[in-house]
């Protein structure tokens, strides 16, 4: 008696072909984007077990059909977006790239937090920005003037304190955001073009 | 009955005055019965506004300042242009949390003072 065959489309047409490379480059298993085509359906373990030999044969030739041509494909691109990196003419680009660290790292932000900390009370910049907030009214006896200083001075430190991970989060995020983009600006393609 | 120092006087001014009360030193501080989030947001406007900010973000060295020529002037102008957008996005990130934090901390100094006695 014959073993029961799996269904199987009576032709495999372009669009199984798109529906198998998208899902593979899609990052799908290859035996899983040759099933989300359904070009093969089965029912019952027997059915199944004929199906996979058959889905092996198919992705086994499909590999030996495609080896050479995918080899000679990656060399010729990878080539190409290489020498297009190493080739690139930087002094065309307007406005010139601005040097950077290639990443911004949590030191780097520390620095930021404690210089802006620093600079923010050799300025008198802090007082400032706290006065403009006119939680408290400056005295003028001398003594509360001092004591005024000290409340002020409380409230700085320990803002500093609180936000400080904050800020060191975000400097380090923002900051290689905008960085890397700026280490990935090339010359638009025309004004590439018409420069070479 | 000896004259009050001018100190003493202040001091107890400030505490609310009568001559029966104990002279506060220092002086207790008139601030607002509770600081709001509209404090909290003005205080962190102003603390992003300040030059140290800038300078700070210069001092990281996470970008090299092109060279001083008249070629390079678009080159800084740029160089400007990435620290200020930097800046903006850190306080974009972090205004609302400094504003928090801000109201937090200061009324809790606020309150200590007012209690003080």
């Amino acid at each position: 008696m014959p073993l029961p065959k799996a269904d199987m489309v009576n032709v495999v047409t372009m669009e199984h072909g798109r529906q198998f490379a998208e899902a593979w480059f899609d990052g799908a298993d290859i035996n899983e984007a040759c099933f989300k085509t359904g070009i093969l359906t089965w029912n019952g373990d027997d059915e199944l077990g004929q199906a996979s030999a058959l889905e092996d044969d198919i992705l086994r030739r499909f590999f030996d059909a495609l080896k050479d041509q995918m080899v000679e494909t990656f060399v010729r691109v990878a080539n190409a977006a290489i020498d297009a990196e190493r080739l690139a003419d930087d002094t065309t680009l307007i406005p010139p790239r601005v040097e950077t660290v290639p990443v911004v790292t949590i030191d780097h932000a520390e620095t930021f937090v404690d210089d802006a900390h620093r600079h923010m009370i050799a300025s008198g910049g802090f007082i400032e920005a706290f006065c403009q907030t006119h939680i408290m009214k400056w005295p003028d006896d001398k003594a509360a003037q001092e004591h005024f200083q000290e409340m002020a001075n409380e409230i700085r430190d320990r803002l500093n304190e609180e936000t400080r991970l904050l800020v060191v989060d975000a400097f380090v995020h923002i900051a290689n955001d905008v960085t890397a983009r700026e280490r990935r600006r090339r010359c638009p393609p025309i004004l590439a073009s018409q420069t070479s | 009955m000896a004259e009050r120092s001018e100190e003493e006087s202040m001091g107890s001014r400030a505490n609310g005055g009568g001559g029966e009360r104990d002279v506060m030193n220092p002086p207790r501080i008139e601030t607002v019965t509770i600081v709001t989030s509209d404090h909290g947001e003005a205080f962190a406007q102003d603390w992003y506004e300040c030059d140290g900010m800038t300078q700070a973000c210069h001092d990281t060295g996470i970008m090299t300042w092109p060279d001083g020529t008249l070629e390079d002037h678009e080159a800084q102008s740029h160089f400007r242009d990435l620290e200020d957008e930097i800046l903006f996005g850190v306080f974009e990130a972090t205004r609302q949390a400094i504003a928090e934090a801000f109201v937090r901390v200061a009324n809790d100094v606020i309150s200590r003072e007012r209690s003080r006695r």
